[in-house]
């Protein structure tokens, strides 16, 4: 953990100071893996697996995180957790109002981070200790990170359990003797243990039955109220991000290309890539044959990006200056409604989005 | 080509002659328990379904009904100490009303009729990728071995095949990807991944149990449009088992809804979006958060959770959720299967609820039990 960070700028660059109401600010955050070739492990190129991300998560609200899969969600999820170390750029949280930043904590300070960040697992099987029973791993971070007596424990655990609608009696069994939604809820309970600030959920309701899931929603927005959490939800399903989400941000290959309100993404997507995402959200109608937008070529490579703007390959709006430029992220909204976007031609471009269009707004659609 | 039941050829010309021919997949009063120290877990106590030869049958059903057990029970691979206690599984690898008909759920567990139908008819793609993905053979070996199996491939042919099915699944860069290991791929590759190795062995059915939650849209649509192409050019049948309505509107023919190890309505996929009438199909397909209504709101759930495995409900399972729970009725019988469709007494939408029950509660004080079915 405590290893001497490559290449990090320390000083050159004064810290300016934290926006009012952001918990945490990401700057030109970036995450390379080495791609080594051969006996000898030559280094022959890079994963850029998040390459230059740069937003804040407000205090209170839910950021809501989709993409590509593949595109960096769950490295974004773990450099902010401090699991991995980035390769370049800064996080920074703020401390009573004054910033902190992350990449320089050690020890207690470290342990103080983690307290406050937590993050549930993507995969449910893998992110839970099959040889531990469901009581110990939902303590785990008790036992690391607090000074709670063995009682104390076990009282937290049976109020979690509760919390996340399973059955205190299920605490001495093992994972494996729970279906996949209910592991998941299994790693909710851990995950909010220790009364985090933030709770990084990547794909935290995937694996359950739209019933339950909108129970697990319902109740994250009440913890959010109840505890003052705030959260940044990854998942691929877009409804659920829509009805939980303030704010949505969407990347592609290791960038953000959108990050605005989740009505203003829904009622008009700025983005090329934003639009084709909405249009393959697959309805529960079987009649409704939806109007895909195809995506051709190749899925994003993370290793081997296009020049000028990632998108431009699979765009049906690309022309030439976006095989040569990349486009600069930038605002296309007002000062207090923010759109953040990065296509050159995001002005211009009369995307669909899939709200349906207010009875009160004139009809223009 | 060493095909011993029936080759590919044979199946494809099958397909093209397809109507009223037998289930490729019958299952019958399908029991699983797991008997644990402390309580037996009944996962499944008499599940009926069909799967006609070529089709998509959606299996939904909240957490924990025993969806992904059901899939297990098809290729016998139920983790200890689960078992099958009871029930039937009728396999039909080739759909000729001649063709031979073998019981899964009777093979003994080592035979070798059992082996060939994993390896060269059925394949299952897992719901968790790493249960299935070994973290220590690179992807390209796991996904050569299963081209290899049942047929003679040599090792760069099957190496040729995977790069192939890599690539049809949306993974980049395939020929380089292939030589990696399963934690260098994010979620969403294992999942692609893992469907990539259970199509390289060509199946007859494909159990695909939640195969895209990890998976974006864009490809998701990718691969349910491979899974359909597959579907039309070998004639393969397919069960999805996920918990996207969406998904399950979109891909299936039949949908099979379950709660807690039965399945409580099964009708065409249309029938079922349209016209759903167990109160538990209801309430999910009234979970589904719309996309297209502004604003943040409240997701409608079904009140309550899933009862303790260990529990034995008497009566419909559902009762102490559900909002039409007629005293006296529903906690006391166990719902029969009855026929509600458009057409009288076909069994083309059945149910299980006693709100459809011919014998009506209250049918001998007056008449009003007919009109007692759920309205919105
Ligand atoms: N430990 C690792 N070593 C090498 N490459 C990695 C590692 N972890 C992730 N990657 C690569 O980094 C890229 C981004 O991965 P990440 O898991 O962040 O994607 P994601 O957006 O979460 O995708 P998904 O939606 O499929 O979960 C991928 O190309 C992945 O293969
Ligand atoms: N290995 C096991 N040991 C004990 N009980 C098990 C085991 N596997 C499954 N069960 C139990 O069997 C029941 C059915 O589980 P199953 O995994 O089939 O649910 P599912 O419908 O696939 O749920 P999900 O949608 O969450 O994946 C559950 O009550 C579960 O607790
Ligand atoms: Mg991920
Ligand atoms: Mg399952």
């Amino acid at each position: 953990m405590a290893q001497p960070r490559p290449q990090h700028r320390e000083s050159d660059h004064p810290a300016p100071p934290m926006n009012n109401g952001d918990l945490i600010e990401i700057d030109n955050l970036k995450k390379y893996f080495p791609i080594q070739s051969g006996f000898l492990r030559r280094h022959v190129g890079d994963v850029r697996a998040v390459d230059g991300v740069t937003f804040s998560i407000r205090r209170g609200e839910t950021l809501g995180l989709v993409g590509e899969s593949g595109c960096g969600k769950t490295t974004t999820g773990r450099l902010i957790a401090r699991i991995f170390e980035p390769t370049d750029g800064s996080i920074r949280i703020s401390t009573n109002g004054d910033a902190t930043d992350v990449a320089s904590l050690r020890g207690e300070g470290l342990h103080d981070y983690w307290r406050r960040v937590q993050v549930i697992f993507q995969d449910p099987y893998s992110s839970l200790n099959p040889r531990r029973t469901v009581s110990q791993i939902i303590a785990e971070p008790l036992v690391c990170l607090t000074e709670m007596s063995a009682a104390e424990r076990r009282d937290r655990v049976g109020e979690l359990l509760e919390l996340v609608g399973l059955d205190p009696r299920h605490a001495e069994r093992y994972p494996h003797a729970f279906s996949g939604g209910q592991r998941q809820r299994i790693g909710i309970a851990r995950g909010i243990a220790l009364n985090p600030e933030l709770l990084v959920a990547d794909e935290a309701v995937s694996a359950l039955d739209v019933s339950i899931q909108g129970q697990i929603i319902n109740l994250m927005v009440r913890l959010q109220r109840e505890l003052e959490l705030t959260y940044l939800f990854v998942s691929h399903d877009l409804g659920i991000v829509k009805h939980i989400s303030d704010r949505i941000a969407v990347m592609y290959v290791g960038k953000l290309v959108e990050l605005c309100s989740a009505d203003g993404m829904f009622r008009r997507p700025r983005h090329p890539y934003t639009e084709a995402l909405l249009s393959a959200v697959p309805r529960p109608n079987p009649k409704a044959k939806a109007a895909r937008i195809l995506l051709p070529g190749d899925v994003a490579d993370p290793a081997n990006k296009p020049p000028g703007c990632p998108f431009h390959p699979r765009c049906r709006y690309a022309q030439e200056v976006c095989a040569q430029d990349e486009p600069e992220w930038r605002n296309v909204g007002d000062e207090e409604h923010r759109h953040l976007v990065a296509c050159h031609f995001a002005d211009t471009l009369e995307l669909k989005g899939v709200l349906q269009a207010e009875t009160t707004a004139g009809t223009t659609q | 080509m060493a095909n011993q039941i029936v080759g590919p050829e044979e199946r494809r010309t099958e397909h093209q002659a397809s109507s009223n021919q037998a289930p490729i997949l019958s299952i019958r009063d399908l029991h699983v328990d797991f008997r644990m120290r402390n309580g037996v877990v009944r996962a499944l106590h008499g599940v009926d379904f069909d799967l006609a030869a070529g089709q998509t049958l959606g299996l939904v059903g909240e957490s924990g009904c025993g969806k992904s057990v059901t899939a297990q029970a098809i290729l016998r691979v139920i983790p200890d100490p689960g078992e099958i206690r009871k029930g039937q599984i009728i396999f039909r690898p080739s759909s000729r009303s001649s063709g031979r008909e073998i019981d899964i759920a009777a093979l003994p567990p080592k035979s070798p009729l059992l082996n060939e139908i994993r390896r060269e008819h059925i394949s299952l793609i897992f719901q968790e990728p790493m249960t299935s993905l070994s973290p220590v053979h690179t992807i390209g070996d796991q996904i050569g071995e299963a081209c290899r199996l049942g047929r003679s491939v040599s090792r760069s042919e099957a190496r040729d095949q995977s790069i192939e099915l890599l690539r049809r699944v949306g993974i980049p860069r395939p020929e380089q990807r292939i030589d990696r290991y399963t934690f260098e791929l994010s979620g969403g590759m294992r999942q692609r991944a893992m469907i990539a190795m259970a199509l390289a062995s060509d199946p007859n059915l494909l159990i695909a149990d939640e195969p895209t939650t990890a998976i974006d849209v864009t490809i998701q649509a990718q691969i349910l449009d491979l899974l359909e192409e597959l579907q039309q050019d070998t004639g393969m049948s397919l069960i999805m088992i996920t918990h996207d309505l969406g998904v399950v509107a979109s891909v299936a023919d039949r949908v099979a809804v379950m709660y807690r190890g039965v399945v409580i309505e099964d009708a065409s996929c249309e029938e079922l979006f349209d016209n759903p009438k167990h109160p538990y199909t209801r309430g999910l397909l009234s979970s589904v958060p719309d996309l297209t209504t502004p604003g943040k709101s409240d997701i409608a759930t079904i009140r309550g959770t899933v009862p303790h495995p260990f529990a034995v409900i008497p009566g419909c399972e559902f009762h102490p959720r559900c909002d039409h729970f007629m005293e006296g009725v529903c906690d006391v019988r166990f719902p029969e299967e009855t026929p509600v469709g458009p057409r009288p007494n076909a069994s083309d939408h059945v149910t299980r609820c006693h709100l459809y029950t011919v014998e009506k509660p209250e049918e001998e004080s007056d008449g009003t039990a007919a009109t007692a079915a759920p309205r919105e």
